[in-house]
């Protein structure tokens, strides 16, 4: 189980970061447009596609660096506590970070719904698109930590049946 | 209210969640205390709100930027020429970190950057040269917070979008501070070297070495003088002098240096949407805390309390500048700007200080918390880059966090230090 979790865990990065760095790409395109064509015939929708596109950025790459750690977080009092402790806080903080995802993947859904009556008058677009990002970045954020979770319980079992 | 919002943040922050997370925990306690859970759409509005600012934009392409210039080979550039400059004086390598720290800082707009970047090269060879490694990797760290002071800057454009404020004009109001930081340390370590008997790099000063390492630099050396000239003479907002400055590496390391290549490219891009990523999530989740507190008026319910001990501008810096401080060495310190910019801004605004020197002691004072012990976060990485245990940093860091106090102090009884330059060029 280990094995195809972290499999599926890379493929989930690799994904993220390819659509993440290519939209970087994009806003950048756009930005340079909007300097570049200022003395001639300026675009008004670079502005919105840089806008639009960095949300997509910032929530695409969320999971890939939820799976390195870089969340910031303090982990050294945990760390510190007896074995009992330690556990019920880890047990806690897990259902806590998977319900206040859930949270924001169900309000992020409702709420993106129901921008859809309006639109982005320069791109074209609804405004649901944007929003949509929000809800995506935390249901893939979602995915990856219970990948780590499934990582991690199996290396415990591993462990316990090689040192019983 | 505060109280119980305070109680959430550190309890949830204690659990080891993610420091979004345990904000965003903290703006669903807010709601539910007030009882209007019909507002909780609020949540996913404010968090897109806080990410969309199109002054924002400038931190990706910031970021970009620095870690090009490490693929393309312009970082050991700069740091050739630092040493050719000033390698020839006692305890020359430390001088090379700290003119190193300053003109990275004119690219590079994040204090984290400039300690990982500097630090991965200087402390090893300062180590080799004969420095204590606890005061080599001190004076990395502490040089890094030149980054943030010296524009660009992630803080001040956050700060700028926040307030309203003209960021061009917070650069420029940096550009004095950032070197009058540079030259404290410079002189503390003046008289480490001589305390210490530090070794010197070069055994004399050579114009042929010099004129060798500018030539090889100055396409680094260009970069500053891109992003802050396109927005002095108004060619460009920040955001698209970030722009800019982030194609002109790619340019400069695939055609003049060469040594930018496809992986380089691909590895900068990933490092760049991985860490905005990381910073704009808290300003997101910041952002909802911070409506909270202004919706709850926590600002207006502050500033009698402060206004009853401050009564002029400058003790109303100093009292702010205190908080900060305090809140800096226990808190992130994105989310502490984002948290504390709208508390304390209105209160600066209403006691007569001039926002461009607010935002810049502000800037400062969020700054020097990322060397202040138990949470500053130049002072982890510095330890990593340099291996240096943790313990031992944080037990000689102070002299370096007091110089920053120093100049901070300075800052606020001289608010012409940093409004001389704006105010010349007509901010």
């Amino acid at each position: 189980m280990g094995a195809f979790c972290k499999m599926l865990s890379d493929r989930l990065e690799q994904l993220c970061l390819l659509l993440a760095g290519l939209l970087l790409l994009v806003n950048l395109g756009a930005v340079m447009l909007g300097v570049t064509a200022r003395f001639y015939r300026p675009p008004v929708w670079t502005t919105d596609l840089a806008k639009v596109t960095l949300v997509w950025v910032v929530m695409l790459a969320a999971a890939p660096a939820l799976k390195r750690g870089e969340h910031m977080a303090i982990h050294i009092l945990v760390e510190k506590l007896p074995k009992t402790p330690r556990h019920i806080v880890t047990v806690l903080r897990t259902l806590l970070f998977c319900a206040i995802l859930i949270l924001m993947i169900w309000l992020g859904i409702t709420y993106s719904y129901k921008m859809r009556l309006f639109t982005i008058m320069t791109l074209g677009i609804k405004k649901a698109v944007p929003l949509a990002a929000v809800p995506t970045g935390m249901a893939l954020m979602l995915i990856e930590y219970t990948l780590q979770q499934g990582i991690s319980i199996d290396a415990l079992l591993r462990n316990r049946k090689e040192h019983p | 209210m505060t109280l119980v919002l305070l109680a959430v943040f550190f309890c949830t922050l204690a659990s080891g969640l993610p420091l979004f997370l345990s904000m965003l925990c903290t703006a669903l306690a807010g709601f539910l205390y007030i009882g209007d859970t019909s507002q909780l759409r609020l949540m996913v509005q404010q968090f897109y709100g806080g990410m969309e600012p199109f002054s924002l934009l400038a931190i990706p392409y910031f970021i970009l930027v620095g870690e090009l210039m490490g693929h393309a080979g312009l970082t050991t550039r700069l740091l050739r020429f630092a040493e050719a400059l000033v390698g020839h004086l006692k305890g020359g390598l430390g001088y090379v970190t700290v003119v190193t720290s300053i003109i990275f800082a004119g690219v590079n707009g994040s204090a984290a950057a400039d300690a990982s970047a500097v630090g991965s090269i200087m402390i090893p060879a300062m180590k080799k040269g004969g420095y204590p490694d606890s005061y080599a990797a001190g004076l990395t760290a502490g040089s890094s917070l030149i980054g943030p002071i010296i524009p660009p800057s992630i803080f001040m454009i956050l700060f700028g979008a926040m307030t309203k404020t003209n960021v061009g004009g917070l650069f420029m109001a940096g550009v004095v501070p950032g070197l009058l930081l540079g030259i404290a340390f410079m002189v503390m370590h003046r008289i480490s070297a001589s305390r210490l008997n530090l070794p010197v790099v070069n055994v004399r000063f050579s114009w042929r070495e010099l004129f060798a390492a500018t030539g090889g630099a100055v396409t680094a050396l260009f970069a500053p003088a891109i992003i802050i000239g396109g927005i002095l003479f108004g060619f460009m907002t920040p955001t698209e002098s970030g722009a800019v400055a982030a194609i002109y590496v790619i340019i400069m390391g695939l055609c003049w240096t060469r040594e930018l290549k496809w992986k380089g490219i691909t590895s900068s891009i990933a490092n760049t949407v991985r860490l905005t990523s990381v910073i704009f999530v808290v300003i997101g989740a910041a952002t909802i805390v911070g409506w909270i507190l202004s919706s709850e008026r926590v600002p207006q319910s502050m500033a009698p309390v402060i206004m009853k001990y401050a009564t002029t501008p400058t003790q109303v810096l100093l009292f702010i500048s205190v908080i900060i401080f305090v809140v800096g060495m226990f808190m992130e310190e994105i989310a502490a700007l984002v948290l504390l910019t709208p508390v304390f801004a209105p209160l600066a605004l209403a006691a007569g200080i001039d926002p461009l020197h607010f935002g810049i002691v502000m800037t400062l004072n969020i700054t020097i918390a990322l060397i202040t012990p138990p949470m500053g976060a130049c002072v982890y990485i510095v330890s990593s880059v340099g291996g240096v245990p943790l313990e031992k940093m944080f037990r000689h860091i102070w002299p370096f966090v007091l110089v920053s106090l120093a100049c901070q102090l300075l800052l606020i009884f001289v608010p012409e230090i940093s409004l001389f330059l704006p105010h010349l060029l007509g901010y």
